[in-house]
């Protein structure tokens, strides 16, 4: 692993033990999908608003406005710094390159597009996803993939950071 | 007549032996009914004296009751709190009791706690040093019950067993029927700062000032529910399920500082004794004030108090009549504002208590979304039948009960919000106000059943948003916002008839999913008017009683005449999602005469001397006996023999009256996804102009893989889209519409 601090500072961090069945959750979901006859694989997170601009202000230090009225073009190329560092896959054993498409708001869910592109066939997915676990201790990061077919799931959290699915 | 009749029927039995041959026989083990209409007896509880088939409480229903005279008195400096309590426990079973359960719930917050136990949990390869300091080398917070004594009424100990969260208390003989014993518990505990320990209650401290907010809840040991369905309650307080209590009547007197301001359920019985003139003044205004709340205890008090540090103290007296918990919030930073509201003919306070840290936000918003609430709320259900309904702001909280609530939300530092954090904070408010419906008064087992409240509830709120706001981001409701959820991979997904302690996803499974069933029922399955009332009776013939899920949905199919268990079994009792498509269209033309393969047919019935009347012939555009000139819109007078037989039956003026279609369409649905669901049809003509069409769930009854329909038209249609608004929470729209649209991808 080239970067030498994987978890900044967790200022924000709740520890709730029980705080699980309040009204706000901490939960975002991750479809992947892959395209064989585009050897692509399409991505699109949903991640809630008011959580992914915490993370990213609490990472960097800095107020964001991710698809807020005063977001800035330096919030997005944040939030694809934050995400690059904090989402990765391996297709088969090799890190790829997550490429950021574009974004939009649905009602608080920040819905955003992505693609691996040159993806011949794949064997194994190895999928890391530790985004949000700085700010909320009971964030979950859904998985969701479709693959030839196939739908798998994994459910990430603080005491389960990755998961493998092979095919 | 006869003739005509006949010849029809051949033609259903000619094209369903086509059928018959054409589909290879579905691997289904003949011996399991696999039929999603079937009725929900395999499931459901049998209805009985104490719950009618009809979803109703029964002759023999009863309830138990627990009254309660509380003294607490909190320990600011040392957060911690001390209590003594009367419990007055009624057995209205017909059974006599050995023994009573008490709920300790505060144990879950105890050193023994079970409930870290139950977590799986992997090392992680790197974690912040605060965060490693307090998983492995700091002792755990200790916040569980310190029982002194249990008491009979005359003062003796009485036996008692503590079970991790629940006491059994032993009696010296069995409570009979209509009986009551009366016993006192003595106890303290150390209150959790809910932002390091968690929890739905506790206190947030200010650093900046030295102030504690207390949201006190599950504060005394309560009762636990006994009833016909389950006995004595016996699932533990894991976390994630919450409660189940009885009714009851509540004396309780708080001791707090003096500076302190604090609200409580029931109605307070000194107020001139804990307010000033001035803020007496002020409340007997609110009492008046139907447009605009008013502000009774002010930002300017507020903030001298938060300075003081009274070694004073004040008592706040309270009673609740027929409520089933008790909350409390208090705090020297306190701003308090309230308003009135009427619901029907009865009226209600709605009150707000926030620190400055809340405004501007708070004294704009948060009474008037509480009042709004309940106006909301009560249209659907009963008028709002408790003296007020509280919102208390407090950090990262959203949590009920009776009467108050605790709710996040607050501006930046220096007063500026963005809409997320305002709507946050009033989708929070509406929806902890509007659990005062849903479980407080209509009491449904939290233990058991998440849903029965959040999904209720979470419904009640999507309806109470678009009212108060047009423009409000409706996060829980609509169809499509549960996609990304029902279409995962159906291991990672569990039924929403699932124990609150093994919910996996608990927003979308317990809040989201529910909410969205019903407000499909309401849409698209049932309409408004036959929904409307049978939820209303729900809600008012299990007010101030505990339902059941089957309560749920028998009132529901009971006072609406829809039978909607094929709608419970696929959306509450298994994880499948709806996906419709569109198969295939097949363009159809009239014909004088038949294709081969229906010739052929005819020939064998003539030999079998069952020859058929006069007949005309659908030919399929793209078939071998398909020829250009049959490619003309219908008309009567083209074809010979059905001109004659028009002639021959209907006068001028019922000729005029016929529907003279000019185009035909044999439309083949297929069916992806497990869930039964309506088939909404959106046919575009080639003027621009659309028709809908809804076909029931019920189509599916015969073939749940696929149907087909056909589409007689006056005019040519140019586009067919399946759910074209979006209402049946379909997976897959890449399959809902003919012909295939190449739907502009966000990968490309």
């Amino acid at each position: 692993m080239k970067k030498s601090i994987l978890f900044p500072l967790l200022v924000l961090v709740i520890i709730g033990l029980s705080s699980f069945g309040l009204h706000k959750f901490y939960m975002s979901i991750y479809q992947i999908n892959y395209v064989p006859e585009k050897k692509m694989l399409q991505i699109t997170t949903r991640i809630f608003v008011d959580d992914l601009n915490a993370a990213l202000s609490n990472q960097f230090k800095k107020k964001t406005h991710v698809c807020e009225e005063n977001e800035t073009s330096e919030d997005l190329v944040l939030m694809q710094k934050y995400l690059a560092e904090h989402f990765t896959i391996k297709v088969n054993g090799q890190q790829k390159n997550i490429q950021f498409l574009s974004k939009e708001l649905d009602a608080n869910v920040v819905v955003a597009y992505f693609r691996i592109q040159d993806v011949a066939k794949i064997k194994s997915l190895a999928i890391k996803n530790t985004a949000l676990f700085d700010v909320n201790a009971e964030q979950q990061n859904i998985i969701q993939t479709t693959i030839y077919g196939k739908k798998e799931s994994l459910l990430l959290t603080q005491d389960n950071l990755s998961g493998n699915i092979k095919f | 007549m006869k003739n005509l009749y006949s010849s029809l029927s051949l033609l259903i039995i000619f094209s369903t032996s086509i059928f018959a041959q054409e589909t290879p026989k579905p691997a289904t083990p003949s011996e399991k009914n696999t039929d999603k209409f079937k009725q929900m007896y395999d499931l459901l509880a049998t209805p009985n004296m104490y719950r009618t088939a009809s979803g109703a409480p029964g002759p023999a229903y009863y309830q138990q009751q627990a009254d309660y005279k509380i003294d607490i008195e909190l320990d600011d400096k040392n957060t911690k709190l001390y209590g003594q309590e009367t419990i007055t426990y009624t057995n209205n079973a017909k059974e006599s009791l050995d023994y009573l359960w008490v709920q300790l719930d505060q144990n879950q917050q105890s050193r023994k706690s079970l409930s870290p136990l139950v977590e799986s949990n992997k090392t992680n390869p790197a974690v912040d040093v605060a965060q490693f300091s307090r998983k492995y080398l700091e002792a755990d917070f200790d916040g569980g019950f310190n029982i002194d004594y249990v008491k009979d009424a005359i003062g003796s100990p009485m036996k008692y067993t503590i079970n991790q969260t629940m006491m059994r208390i032993e009696l010296p003989k069995a409570l009979k029927f209509g009986e009551k014993i009366s016993f006192s518990i003595k106890w303290n505990y150390l209150i959790n700062n809910y932002m390091l320990d968690g929890g739905r209650s506790g206190y947030e401290h200010f650093d900046k000032d030295g102030n504690n907010l207390y949201v006190l809840a599950q504060f005394y040991p309560r009762m636990a529910v006994y009833n016909d369905v389950e006995g004595w309650q016996n699932m533990q307080f894991w976390g994630s399920g919450e409660f189940a209590l009885p009714f009851g009547n509540f004396e309780v007197n708080i001791t707090v500082p003096a500076d302190h301001i604090l609200e409580a359920t029931g109605t307070l019985q000194n107020r001139n004794e804990v307010f000033t003139p001035a803020q007496l003044a002020r409340y007997a205004q609110a009492e008046k004030s139907f447009e605009n709340p008013v502000i009774v205890v002010t930002q300017a008090e507020a903030e001298a108090a938060e300075k003081g540090f009274s070694e004073k103290k004040k008592t706040w007296k309270f009673k609740a009549e027929n409520v089933r918990d008790f909350g409390i919030s208090t705090s020297r930073k306190f701003i308090y504002d309230a308003m009135a509201v009427k619901t029907g003919k009865t009226v209600s306070m709605a009150i707000s208590l926030y620190p400055k840290e809340g405004n501007p936000l708070w004294e704009q918003y948060s009474t008037r979304i509480i009042a709004h609430t309940l106006k909301s709320y009560s249209s659907y259900t009963f008028d709002y039948p408790y003296p007020k309904a509280i919102s208390i702001n407090a950090r990262d909280q959203g949590m009920e009960y009776p009467m108050i609530c605790w709710n996040y939300g607050r501006p930046e530092a220096d007063g500026t919000y963005n809409d997320q954090t305002k709507y946050g904070m009033l989708g929070v408010i509406c929806h902890e106000v509007g659990h005062n419906f849903f479980p407080m008064i209509i009491n449904s087992d939290e233990r058991q059943w998440t849903w029965m409240d959040e999904g209720l509830n979470s419904f009640m709120e999507f309806l109470a948003e678009q009212t108060f706001d047009p423009k409000f981001p409706l996060r829980r409701g609509p169809p499509k916002n549960i996609v990304p959820y029902m279409s995962g991979d159906q291991k990672g997904l569990e039924p929403i008839m699932t124990n609150s302690e093994s919910i996996r996803q608990f927003g979308n499974n317990a809040y989201g999913k529910p909410a969205t069933a019903l407000n499909i029922l309401r849409e698209t399955v049932m309409g408004h008017e036959l929904f409307d009332y049978a939820f209303k009776t729900y809600a008012n013939r299990w007010k101030f009683k505990h339902p059941t899920p089957e309560d749920f949905f028998r009132t529901m199919e009971d006072a609406s005449a829809v039978d909607l268990d094929w709608f419970w079994r696929g959306w509450f009792y298994t994880t499948d999602a709806n996906d419709i498509g569109i198969k295939e269209v097949k363009k159809y033309f009239v014909s004088n005469a038949p294709s081969k393969e229906v010739e052929e047919f005819m020939k064998k019935q003539r030999r079998r001397d069952t020859a058929p009347g006069k007949m005309i012939y659908l030919i399929a555009e793209g078939t071998d006996d398909f020829k250009s000139e049959l490619n003309k819109p219908f008309k009567i007078a083209d074809y010979k023999e059905l001109d004659a037989y028009v002639n021959e039956h209907f006068s001028a003026e019922e000729k005029a009256k016929l529907n003279e279609p000019k185009y035909f369409y044999q439309v083949t649905f297929d069916k992806p996804g497990g869930l039964v669901m309506p088939i909404i049809v959106e046919l575009t003509f080639e003027d621009g102009t659309t028709e809908a069409q809804k076909f029931p769930a019920q189509i599916w009854r015969m073939n749940d893989k696929e149907v087909s329909r056909t589409f007689a038209t006056k005019k040519a249609i140019t586009k067919i889209q399946i759910d074209p608004k979006q209402e049946t929470a379909d997976i897959d729209l890449t399959n809902n519409t003919w012909p295939k649209e190449v739907v502009k991808s966000k990968f490309d």
